[in-house]
């Protein structure tokens, strides 16, 4: 994969030359282009080889070289589900779903039992804009088959690869579970919760927050078999805590360990060749980070209000990598 | 070659924490949420092996995780 940050007349050039391309930008930005093979999804921020910026003028491009057919299809409302149906046999699918969308929260809550989600990469992310902009404006994803713009649904591009090709998927997320913090689980999942069990005893979660004087920058960590997974608190009022992802009904969470400088750490752990690979980090990293002029090694793309590597992830960075076949059945 | 589902690699998966970290990652979080559902409807564990093994046969990328269990 080729990754660029490129003028809307550049992307326009790629666009018509018939590459399938997967596409971060201003709405203003994304809007300029013709119809395509691709599919787009809003964002301002970004990580790039020269560090964090703020960019409403360019397109954060990245072209899928190995792909030998791609389709654009928007999944909205009930057919969100069929989004895992009618891909290419050992392909890949990209993924974009605008932020606070009924989508959004769809996918977030349902994903994990959409049929046959695990069968081929599903990697992508949740679309936003300027946090100066909340409440004024919506984040957008974009069908670049039919040139439209929606703020609601998912926007799937499913790419067939060369017979020789494979992708892989994994995150790279720098929080571990502090093994001294408390136990925490909720009785039911969503993107909120007023109560939950704390070693076993039920509190006032939002109470039990600020008594703690809980650090919310640092996000709830769950182990997944192995796999660190993140909730991120959003806010904390009196009532109840909002989070960016739910929090899943049974699932053991702890508060995470701070991870320490994070673009110093997030430089050192990224290692790999981060310029051929797909990757999406999160805003969240991107603020508390303060990644803006920083540079974070090779892994470069938008920084979002969400991953999706299979399900919802927060505070994590997703990459994907192609590459010969046989080296992903031996990876 | 995919253990019949009678093999007690399948109940060792699901049925208990074991850690899975060198697994491929879309292994790690199916059996995390076949974990979850099994703990809270225990009948549901043979259903939950044939998801598990219907996965593995059509992913061959992910069939090294087996070993793992």
């Amino acid at each position: 994969m080729k990754n660029a940050m490129m003028s809307v007349a550049e992307t326009t050039q790629k666009i018509k030359q018939g590459a399938v391309l997967l596409l971060a930008g201003s709405e203003k930005a994304l809007s300029q282009l013709p119809k395509g093979k691709w599919i787009g999804g809003t964002s301002v921020y970004f990580v790039t080889e020269t560090g964090g910026r703020v960019d409403h003028d360019n397109i954060y491009v990245t072209e899928i070289e190995a792909a030998t057919n791609a389709r654009a299809v928007i999944y909205q409302g009930e057919d969100l589900p069929n989004l895992t149906m009618n891909r290419f046999d050992g392909g890949l699918t990209m993924i974009l779903i605008p932020a606070f969308s009924t989508a959004h929260s769809d996918f977030a809550i349902h994903g994990a039992e959409y049929s046959g989600l695990f069968d081929q990469p599903l990697m992508g992310w949740i679309t936003g804009i300027h946090l100066d902009d909340l409440g004024k404006a919506t984040p957008k994803v974009f069908d670049g088959a039919t040139g439209t713009m929606h703020e609601d649904g998912a926007a799937v591009l499913h790419v067939a690869l060369d017979g020789g090709k494979a992708a892989e998927l994994d995150i790279l997320n720098l929080f571990e579970q502090d093994d001294d913090a408390d136990v925490i689980t909720f009785a039911s999942t969503g993107f909120s919760a007023t109560r939950a069990m704390v070693n076993g005893a039920e509190v006032d979660f939002a109470a039990y927050v600020k008594d703690k004087g809980i650090d919310t920058q640092l996000p709830l960590v769950a182990d997944y078999a192995g796999a660190m997974i993140n909730v991120s608190f959003q806010s904390v009022s009196d009532e109840r805590i909002d989070f960016y992802a739910p929090v899943v009904a049974g699932v053991e969470y702890r508060l995470a360990k701070s991870p320490g400088a994070y673009a110093d750490v997030f430089a050192a752990r990224a290692t790999g060749d981060g310029g051929n690979a797909l990757s999406c980090n999160c805003i969240l990293n991107y603020l508390y980070g303060e990644l803006e002029g920083k540079t974070t090694g090779s892994f470069t793309g938008p920084a979002t209000f969400g991953e999706i590597a299979y399900v919802l992830l927060n505070q994590t960075l997703v990459k994907l990598d192609i590459h010969a076949a046989e080296a992903s059945a031996v990876a | 070659m995919i253990p019949p589902s009678g093999d007690a690699c399948w109940q060792r998966a699901i049925g208990t924490e074991k850690d899975l970290s060198a697994a491929t990652l879309a292994t790690k979080i199916l059996v995390s949420r076949l974990r979850r559902e099994v703990k809270s409807s225990p009948h549901a564990m043979a259903d939950k092996i044939a998801e598990l093994r219907a996965y593995f046969e059509k992913n061959g990328f992910a069939t090294k995780d087996i070993a793992l269990f």
